[in-house]
């Protein structure tokens, strides 16, 4: 379970760090507060899984010269490129042309950190080039970590897995002030400028977004990253066709949980198949006994957003163990969703992932998300210890977090305090935790 | 800037309200502990997320125990910031210093987290026969003012002069009691309940309050709550 992170540097956060995160941890603030920007870095970071050596020859014979090193999966667990598809939530073509990276002899990535763009570029440094370069295959095997051509517009990012010792020119001064070892952390390094905060550049390190995460990762090819742009896409083929192989019961448990959340789908079974109009992707459809089987797109949005959801969350849940734990990153639960619909999503997904082991990240702006899961805390359905919520305060580039349990959240809730505002706004209404918004039965013992 | 006031109970909410005025441009919340003992975990639950991201001002009102010293209800609540503070990661220096002049309020500022938290401890019976020095006591105070008490009388169209309620109150009715065998009125509140039967108010000990206070003129209020005001400039 990651436990800490500190950053240098990623998109808007010049530096800061957050602790104490915990198996389930909400996330909440203004806009621009960092939320979205820590799912991206715990994304990143988190689907690094594929082996590689990092090399400086500047550094060499010296150990730091060469670490061990991953570098970015091809696909994350819903099957799409983890980079590209960071890329595209912000408006940009998926590869990444103006990446100054060349395949190697070895079939490794030359990155040429002294070509990258103008607006980044910082003071001269000495560290100008470096190699990530694929493991040696073993005797007959294929050479499946070898790169190739398509990678270079796609990666971007390498990790360094609890180095043993690293150069000073290679972490960040706030690291070293705050007595961060080499050995403590997975460290994480990020060269596409447009990831990096860009102003007030002084260190050479300043053109990389740079973060450490302190504690176990979780199995990089079990990492959901579940967003808005996914709640509007089809499923991908290579996930569907591996979801329907591998877990028993896949559109069975999808069609149970789809009917706890919509009462009307109680008699409905549900099929995963080829997307409409010879689209790319699968998605849901819809059966009613002796009726014509109705596509999930033709539902409203709740619906639609929801089954994209349980697809992947029964999934995920149904292949966790503690040898490959996962993380799921769930950006905004409340979009699209009614408060009575919203409880029952909610308390069907803490169904699916309790008791697993999966990290839970989730940005909320929803104050009835909050006060869900505050009172699924003080009903000891989601553990108090493994709990908490963090408002973040991103101000002048410094990011900030002050973490709520379960007796903050509720006594702020219950005396009318927004724990999503900083500042004392003129709300249109007065909120209360409503005791009741439903009852799951099931949930709350009778 | 919001204050941020910990009470005992709702007496003091009433007792805020009025000093208000004395306070242009403060906002005050006031937060019903619902007990002396449940104080020092409401400061965690509300005050701890704040503390070291934004300004804090708190004030915790405290009654006075028979047994409970000064000193004992400055460690508590010392000794519970200090964990707060530590939890949070601050690492600071925690004492709290009384206020020049004011040998009942205390005060903790620090700087390097913008937070400043006064402790006002109340400490005047309004009878010397009174076991406990609490907020209750500062309104019973007020009420044994004669004006105060001649205008409390008129409003609740009882006709009878003010220092004769008092005498009724403090003295006769008592004395009678004991004399009759009930044992002797100890706490300011059973005072503010016999104040508001013979006055014909019919309600709780908080109403009262907020009628005494409605009835004294600002200087009085001022004399009256003289510590509390003091208090709250600490928090300026």
């Amino acid at each position: 379970m990651i436990e800490r992170i500190i950053i240098h540097r990623f998109r808007g956060i010049r530096q800061g760090h957050i602790d104490r995160l915990r198996k389930v941890n909400l996330f909440i603030g203004p806009n621009n507060s960092g939320k979205t920007a820590l799912l991206e870095l715990l994304y990143l970071s988190a689907t690094c899984g594929r082996p590689a050596i990092f090399i400086r020859e500047d550094l060499l014979p010296d150990e730091t010269g060469t670490l061990p090193a991953r570098t970015a999966l091809a696909h994350d667990f819903s099957g799409h490129p983890p980079f590209q598809r960071l890329r595209q939530r912000h408006g940009k073509r998926g590869e990444w042309k103006d990446n100054p990276a060349t395949l190697t002899r070895e079939r490794g990535i030359a990155v040429r950190l002294d070509m990258l763009k103008n607006d980044v570029r910082g003071p001269d440094a000495p560290w100008a080039e470096f190699r990530l370069e694929p493991p040696l295959p073993e005797w007959g095997e294929k050479d499946i970590y070898a790169f190739e051509q398509t990678d270079l517009s796609q990666i971007a990012l390498f990790s360094l897995p609890q180095p043993k010792a690293l150069d000073v020119s290679m972490i960040p001064a706030t690291f070293a002030e705050a007595g961060i070892q080499p050995g403590d952390a997975d460290w994480h390094y990020l060269w596409e400028p447009d990831w990096v905060y860009r102003w007030n550049l002084q260190h050479p390190l300043d053109r990389l977004a740079v973060w450490t995460t302190h504690g176990s990762k979780p199995d990089p090819a079990r990492v959901l990253f579940y967003d808005t742009i996914a709640a509007s896409s089809h499923l991908t083929t290579s996930f569907a066709q591996w979801a329907y192989n591998t877990v028993a019961d896949w559109h069975e448990d999808i069609a149970n949980c789809m009917a706890q959340i919509f009462p009307s789908l109680k008699e409905a079974t549900i099929e995963v198949a080829d997307a409409p109009d010879n689209q790319p992707g699968r998605t849901g459809y819809v059966r009613f006994r002796g009726q014509t089987p109705l596509g999930i797109d033709q539902f409203g949005d709740g619906a639609r957003q929801a089954f994209k959801l349980i697809a992947h969350f029964v999934a995920l849940a149904a292949t966790v163990d503690e040898s490959h734990p996962g993380m799921v990153l769930w950006e905004e639960p409340e979009v699209f969703q009614n408060p009575a619909t919203l409880g029952r999503l909610l308390d069907v997904v803490v169904h699916l992932l309790k008791d697993k082991p999966i990290q839970v990240f989730i940005t909320t702006q929803s104050l009835e998300v909050i006060a869900h899961l505050t009172r699924m805390l003080q009903r000891d359905i989601l553990p108090p210890e493994q709990t908490l919520a963090f408002r973040l305060n991103l101000r002048d580039g410094v990011l900030r977090s002050s973490w709520f349990n379960r007796n903050n959240l509720t006594s702020w809730l219950e005396s009318g305090r927004d724990p999503r505002v900083l500042e004392d706004i003129d709300a249109p209404l007065q909120f209360q935790l409503r005791e009741e918004v439903h009852e799951d039965s099931s949930l709350y013992g009778g | 800037m919001k204050i941020q006031v910990f009470t005992e109970g709702k007496t003091e909410e009433k007792v805020i309200k009025k000093l208000k005025q004395f306070f242009p441009g403060r906002t005050f919340e006031t937060i019903d502990c619902k007990g002396k003992n449940n104080i020092n975990s409401r400061i965690d639950d509300e005050l701890g997320p704040d503390i070291g991201q934004q300004p804090v001002r708190a004030l915790i009102l405290r009654d006075k125990d028979p047994g409970e010293t000064i000193k004992r209800i400055i460690q508590s609540v010392n000794n519970r910031l200090g964990g707060i503070l530590n939890q949070r990661g601050i690492s600071t220096s925690l004492q709290f210093q009384r206020v020049a002049g004011v040998w009942n309020v205390f005060v903790w500022n620090a700087a390097s987290v913008d937070f400043r938290l006064a402790i006002h401890i109340a400490s005047r019976r309004a009878l010397s026969t009174l076991t406990k020095s609490t907020i209750d006591d500062l309104v019973l105070r007020l009420a044994f003012d004669p004006n105060v008490a001649t205008i409390l009388a008129q409003r609740q169209n009882v006709n009878v002069n003010g220092q004769v309620i008092i005498q009724k109150v403090t003295q006769e009715i008592p004395a009678l009691l004991q004399q009759n065998g009930f044992p002797p009125l100890s706490e300011a509140k059973d005072y503010a309940r016999l104040y508001a039967a013979v006055t014909r108010m019919h309600t709780s000990p908080p109403v009262f309050a907020g009628k005494v206070l409605a009835s004294a003129n600002t200087h009085l209020v001022q004399q009256n709550f003289a510590s509390i005001i003091a208090a709250i400039e600490a928090l300026q």
